[in-house]
């Protein structure tokens, strides 16, 4: 933090070096939270750059008991929801749409795969906290302390927010399989009705 | 040694992203095998975990501080220049409007500045009644007076009498009379007439 807060104040004097320094110590990381909220390479690069240029040309409103990136982090959010919910469209892959194969392994791995899938679709149509707290905690590997600081919440809220999101994803997990389940059997039915 | 489920929840993330150590990582594999909450929860993180970020080149990367910085230089010329424009804009223009209106605004305060030093500053001897352009028929009559402009009367007369006395000194034989006891003793018809009279003489000259 002391060596931010440095670098901070150096770039308001006019040191082009400590400026280059803070974009290349953030870039990667904002990028990779940006791509992960929006899903494409254009809205994430056009979002880095907002998200660098509101904080430089705003240093003077940063309070200095945050820490930088966290600061960062909270602009990037911001200017990541509004486009974030356009494109939060579910896509529905219905179960009916997956071949079933006669071999079991591969049938095993065709569920796997669209569990997954639609795993994914589900967790775009979380609740924007729950949603965030999963992909800081998941995605970013960030601890539940510092999603807490990003988010402006209590430790336990940001547990509370990643508790649910993830009690909401099995449910679908669970429904997912069961219907498989019901499917894999139907199909093992008739099978052995032909073999007769 | 017993393994609580909240602990091995609070610890899947980790055994996930391969950070436990063997001790830690035994213990989370036996609490798999027979928890389906946790194997659920485990096949959630790995897979939203799976999904990679594309790296968009050195080039991107390369490029980026560069690119800010001109964003922000640019921002901050157009904040200069937006605060000037946006000033004469709504304020200024059109600018000859504005010139006009202070040229109008510089003519009115001239021409009442002048008229104020035209005004003619009252004679401290002469009574504010003659000063204001009263003729003889609007002379107040004493009883109207205050002290303050009987007492200036008094001085004026003092002065005029003297002249008229050294003029007529029969008429005004006052050399040492007690001016104030002179006035105070004619009736407002008297002094009317006296004022008129001095009147007439000094615009005869």
């Amino acid at each position: 933090m002391d060596e931010d807060l440095d670098l901070i104040a150096r770039t308001e004097s006019g040191d082009r070096d400590a400026f280059n320094e803070l974009v290349r110590k953030y870039q990667k990381p904002l990028y990779s939270l940006l791509y992960r909220m929006v899903s494409s390479h254009e809205d994430a690069s056009d979002l880095l750059q907002k998200t660098f240029l509101k904080a430089f040309t705003g240093l003077g409103s940063f309070e200095r008991r945050a820490r930088f990136k966290t600061w960062l982090y909270q602009i990037a959010i911001n200017l990541a929801k509004n486009i974030y919910r356009d494109r939060s469209r579910f896509e529905q892959v219905s179960i009916d749409d997956v071949i079933i194969s006669r071999n079991p392994k591969t049938l095993e791995t065709l569920i796997r795969n669209e569990t997954k899938l639609l795993l994914r679709k589900s967790f775009a149509l979380l609740p924007e906290k729950q949603r965030l707290t999963l992909t800081f905690r998941v995605q970013e590997g960030k601890k539940f302390e510092e999603i807490a600081e990003i988010m402006n919440c209590s430790l336990g809220t940001a547990k509370a927010n990643y508790h649910h999101a993830v009690q909401k994803l099995k449910t679908i997990m669970e429904d997912t399989n069961r219907e498989c389940n019901r499917r894999t059997h139907t199909q093992r039915t008739s099978h052995e009705h032909e073999s007769f | 040694m017993n393994t609580n489920h909240s602990d091995i929840k609070s610890i899947l993330f980790s055994y996930a992203a391969q950070e436990l150590d063997h001790k830690k990582r035994t213990l989370v594999e036996h609490h798999l095998k027979t928890c389906a909450d946790c194997r659920a929860e485990l096949m959630i993180i790995r897979t939203l975990a799976d999904q990679p970020v594309p790296d968009p080149g050195k080039a991107f990367w390369d490029q980026m501080p560069d690119k800010i910085y001109r964003l922000v230089q640019q921002q901050h010329t157009q904040k200069k220049s937006f605060t000037w424009s946006w000033f004469t804009e709504r304020i200024l223009l059109p600018r000859w409007i504005l010139a006009t209106a202070t040229a109008g605004m510089l003519l009115i305060v001239s021409f009442l500045t002048f008229q104020a030093f035209q005004r003619e500053s009252p004679d401290p001897l002469q009574p504010s009644f003659l000063s204001h352009g009263l003729t003889a028929v609007e002379i107040p009559y004493l009883t109207e007076l205050d002290p303050q402009e009987i007492s200036t009367i008094n001085a004026w007369a003092g002065n005029e009498f003297a002249t008229l006395a050294e003029a007529d000194p029969l008429l005004f034989a006052m050399k040492d009379a007690d001016i104030d006891d002179e006035l105070e003793g004619l009736n407002p018809d008297e002094i009317e007439m006296l004022f008129a009279t001095v009147i007439a003489w000094e615009e005869e000259g």
